[in-house]
């Protein structure tokens, strides 16, 4: 790519983008999605498909730079309420309830939605230039992970995901084999069996995401601060300041790189996408951090990592569907059809033919992720005094969004059910000291690697050599031997065997 | 709203008069007042008769609920863009509900367990009909419990391979298969989908053997194509033309009737002398019992539909094809394949357990 | 204390057991294939596999070590009086869910907030009344009329 070239096609994207009514949608995108990601229970992927019906009537451009600002703007919202009340807007924001809350409790929820607020912003520009440079090389990069590939990689975020656990490590490890049994329920994809579904219809596409995580930190969460007699306050402290002081900065700026990049990575892959890249960013600050027994008890690192890691994650995911014409994720397979119902033909040669559509959707990113710092930072306030109303008034209406969320994902009066399910499952768990974070992050790299391990085995005929012999698989299983190594013979690891033993 | 608040108001009147008439004439009144009664009384009868047949001439009177088995998409979309332009024709509007699930069987579940009064009808495929009550336990019985209205659309399938894979031909690959038994290994959208049982029939009737290897969905199937992963995908023209005019994927094969407007050098399965195909149609239908006069009106309309330029635009830009088949047409046809697919669903090792 | 949180530990050991034991069952029931061609099966068993010895350690270590791993303070476990507001709140929910359908999202909606604000203020009529309807009201037009959600209008066919 050229020079001039890419510089045409910068003032193409500035001209489409800086419209008035495609500043308009832009604006609207993200509000939306900021709201959407605020309420719990409803996430991108509901929210998208139930106002695709409504961009039918408006240019192409403008749809898709709607339903974009949408999609990232819910990655902003989602922290809030994960922070505030320790219920995860949406699943990719379910790590931040754990350090974010923390910071709360303590006064500084000030802090942690503003550097939630930052570190998407920075994640979500260094996102949107690689994806406005890089767009086609990384595109090879998601062509290059085959059955294998992904499979090691797994194995690899599998390993990562102990270091989500705080206490008990016999009790994490449970509930990742927990989490990998529940991802079984349904129809396998390798033999088309139903496993588990105990003849009930609704369980046979698995047990999903959003019941799954709002009813185990969304419900629970409810519950166990019912279980407070007299009148509940959220927070402990008095509120201290309104945004990150110097030490906040000079504590995340590593976490946010990191996310940054993992996050981006990840989204580019087929899969998990913005939740398993959230997830991996708050392991991963974890385990590279000097002083890892803060985290769980207001480390800003958990909340800055993650929150950056969603955000870039979001921006990855755009590059199969713009450069491949394939969708990495649900709601990119929303765009896709977004796409297609307004003329335009989703492949390799969208760029070629329609360079209007993608350069003017990544300009009003860019411009999408100013407009949200711009919204979120002077809400942070109006957030905060949201912990001011009386909970006996705010838990019916959590509860009520949680409810409205799962139930207009499917239109079904089950998966609510499901989600109380785990409500009651979840409240038992935080009393028994059970964390139900490694659940939650088994249960989705379970499937994928259950299918992966599955495809790669048909492929290769029954020869396991091929895991090691093919490259990325290889460096991928290694790195998982080295910190499962790692983790064994550190002090630290020392000390767990000298327990069970 | 306003359209039924009249429907109230219509429910609300007539009994009334009749029967306020009625018990009235009972009651001996006595001179002019009687006679006046009796006018009234026939009067009100009259209106009564015309009315309550008219009404059911006059079907629709509410809104009608369309009951879509699959997130957005095409089937949805296309189904909204008929069902918009039905809602003008028929004057109630038609409100599109997406169901999803278990391979499109809760949402048929709703639709069939439903009265019959034409108020609650659905869309779906083929597949639904012909694979999914072999493949898996569905809480009805699709040969008795269905009443189909008509079928708008059918899409294709295209058996490709990598640009810089070595066969050129179909032939070819069917060659380089009997030698290699097992090696060949194509991707597909799902275990029973129809790509994948016309490409093992094909495997059944040339007497070789290759590797489905599924995947979640066609993109995935698509992706691991490209990536070199596996060889071959059988997909669509909606995922793969894409590639295809990009120079990336190869089409050997068209797996349904005939031959694409955008690649017309592409021989069809037919051509080669089989006698399968993975045609899917996209039908609507109804819970057996449905009227017959309600079902014809609604036949007629989406036949009328179809003729609609925002219909065909939206076909042309799903690249996918829109013949019309009768009610009664579809559903000869599959039931006609019915028991032929349970058979290699059988033999594939596929039915419920 | 100490009995209390032995038993805690002892307990959930045992059901991760039983649960284990369940899940390898049902799963050599699907077909466990081989190590090569792994059937539907294989990793639910495994899984199972790896319940049943945690569950086991667990259970040892619980009995063998007493407190050390953890601090758990007794009231953290117990429920007290409170545990009213959980079971009646699991209870409004459940109606919640079984109604939504049958009676429609406006009625279901606002019974339900109704019962929950009602339940924990337990004195005003007012207040839980005023506030159940606005928020029905307000969300049945962002959602239903706005977003165009589906929601169910349950056999009064309203809204």
């Amino acid at each position: 790519m050229n020079i001039t070239g890419f510089f045409e096609n910068l003032l193409l994207g500035y001209q489409v983008a800086f419209t008035a009514a495609n500043l308009l949608y832009c604006f609207v995108g993200v509000l939306v999605g900021t709201l959407i990601g605020v309420l719990p229970g409803i996430g991108p992927a509901g929210a998208i498909s139930l106002l695709l019906p409504v961009t039918y009537g408006i240019k192409p451009v403008s749809a898709i730079i709607m339903l974009a600002g949408i999609y990232y703007g819910t990655q902003y919202g989602g922290s809030t309420t994960s922070i505030l009340v320790n219920i995860p807007g949406e699943a990719a924001s379910v790590v931040t309830c754990i350090d974010g809350y923390q910071m709360a409790r303590q006064g500084r929820a000030g802090p942690a939605l503003g550097i939630a607020a930052f570190g998407s912003f920075i994640a979500g520009t260094v996102g949107i230039i690689t994806l406005m440079f890089l767009a086609e090389p990384l595109s090879n990069v998601a062509l290059s992970f085959g059955p294998p590939e992904f499979f090691s990689l797994m194995i690899l975020a599998l390993t990562i995901s102990t270091y989500l656990a705080h206490g008990s490590m016999i009790k994490a490890l449970i509930m990742v084999a927990l989490g990998i049994g529940l991802s079984q329920v349904g129809t396998d994809i390798i033999s088309g069996r139903m496993r588990f579904t105990f003849g009930i219809i609704e369980l046979q596409d698995g047990i999903g995401l959003v019941p799954l995580v709002m009813g185990l930190f969304g419900i629970s969460e409810v519950l166990i601060s019912l279980e407070e007699s007299g009148e509940v306050t959220i927070l402990k402290e008095k509120i201290k300041g309104l945004l990150p002081n110097l030490k906040d900065w000079m504590d995340s700026i590593r976490a946010i790189i990191r996310g940054t990049f993992l996050g981006f990575f990840l989204g580019i892959l087929p899969g998990g996408g913005a939740v398993v890249a959230s997830f991996v960013s708050y392991a991963v600050e974890k385990r590279f951090s000097k002083h890892p027994e803060k985290f769980g008890t207001g480390a800003i690192e958990g909340v800055a990592g993650p929150e950056s890691a969603n955000n870039s994650a979001t921006s990855g995911a755009f590059i199969p569907l713009f450069v491949l014409g394939i969708p990495s994720n649900a709601v990119m397979a929303l765009l896709l059809g977004a796409l297609m119902i307004h003329g335009l033909q989703p492949g390799p040669l969208l760029i070629k033919e329609n360079p209007e559509v993608f350069w003017g959707t990544v300009m009003s990113m860019y411009i999408g992720n100013v407009m949200l710092l711009i919204l979120n930072l002077p809400l942070i306030g109006l957030w905060v005094r949201v912990l001011k109303v009386p909970y006996r008034i705010l838990f019916p209406l959590i509860l009520f969004f949680c409810v409205i969320g799962c139930y207009s994902l499917y239109t079904r009066a089950f998966d609510v059910f499901m989600m109380l399910i785990f409500g009651i499952i979840g409240y038992i768990f935080r009393k028994v000291k059970y964390e139900p974070a490694p659940l939650v992050l088994a249960f989705i790299l379970g499937s994928l690697m259950e299918n992966a391990l599955g495809q790669s085995l048909l492929m290769f005929g029954g020869d396991l050599s091929l895991f090691i012999t093919r490259p990325i698989s290889a460096s991928c299983l290694i790195v998982a031997l080295m910190l499962l190594l790692g983790s064994i013979f550190s002090r630290k690891g020392r000390g767990v065997l000298a327990k069970i033993s | 709203m306003i359209k039924s608040k009249i429907y109230y108001t219509n429910v609300c009147v007539e009994p009334l008069n009749f029967n306020t008439i009625f018990w009235q004439c009972i009651r001996k009144e006595d001179g002019p007042m009687r006679s006046t009664l009796r006018i009234s009384f026939m009067v009100s009868l009259m209106i009564l008769f015309v009315s309550h047949a008219s009404s059911q001439e006059q079907y629709p009177t509410r809104p009608i609920t369309m009951v879509v088995p699959y997130t957005a998409g095409m089937i949805d979309t296309m189904t909204r863009t008929i069902c918009k332009v039905a809602e003008k024709e028929l004057g109630e509007p038609i409100v599109v509900e997406n169901r999803p699930g278990a391979a499109a069987s809760i949402g048929m579940n709703y639709v069939l367990k439903s009265k019959p009064d034409g108020y609650t009808i659905g869309s779906t495929t083929t597949t639904s009909y012909i694979t999914t009550p072999h493949t898996q336990k569905v809480p009805y019985n699709v040969l008795a419990d269905v009443t189909d209205i008509m079928a708008f659309c059918r899409y294709n399938q295209i058996l490709c391979v990598r640009t810089d894979a070595p066969w050129k031909t179909y032939e070819e690959l069917i060659d380089y298969a009997k030698k290699n038994p097992g090696k060949f290994k194509y991707a597909t959208p799902g275990v029973g989908t129809a790509q994948h049982i016309c490409i093992e029939q094909i495997a059944m009737k040339e007497g070789i053997k290759w590797t489905a290897i599924p995947f979640k969905g066609g993109g995935e199937a698509v992706l691991a194509t490209l990536g070199g992963h596996t060889d071959g995908v059988g997909m669509s023209s909606i995922e793969t033309s894409a590639h295809i005019k990009a120079g990336k994927l190869r089409p050997l094969l068209v797996l349904t009737d005939s031959r694409l407007p955008d690649f017309p050098e592409i021989p069809t399965i037919l051509e080669k002398g089989y006698h399968f195909t993975a045609t899917t149609y996209v039908s609507v239908y109804g819970p057996v019992g449905l009227p017959e006069s309600i079902r014809q009106r609604l036949e007629e309309v989406f036949k009328k539909v179809m003729s609609d330029p925002s219909f065909i635009e939206a076909a042309r830009r799903f690249q996918i094809e829109i013949p019309y088949m009768s009610g009664k047409e579809y559903s000869a046809y599959w039931r006609s394949k019915y028991d032929e697919r349970g058979k290699i669903i059988k033999g594939l090792g596929l039915e419920a357990k | 204390m100490k009995r209390n949180f032995l038993e805690k530990d002892f307990i959930s050991g045992f059901m991760w057991l039983v649960l284990g034991i369940g899940l390898c069952i049902g799963s050599i029931e699907l077909n466990l294939g081989g190590l090569r061609h792994p059937g539907p099966g294989l990793l639910p068993f495994l899984s199972g596999a790896v319940l049943v010895l945690l569950g086991l350690v667990l259970m040892f270590s619980s009995i063998s070590k007493g407190t050390e791993e953890e601090e758990v303070k007794v009231d953290e476990i117990s429920l007290k009086g409170s545990w009213k507001k959980i079971f009646f709140t699991i209870l409004a929910l459940l109606g919640y869910i079984v109604l939504f359908e049958y009676l429609g999202f406006f009625f279901t909606t606002f019974f339900f907030l109704f019962f929950l604000f009602k339940f924990t203020e337990s004195k005003k009529w007012l207040m839980p009344l005023v506030l159940s309807l606005f928020t029905v009201i307000l969300s049945y037009l962002i959602f239903s009329v706005w977003l165009r959600c589906q929601f169910p209008r349950g056999i009064f066919n309203f809204f």
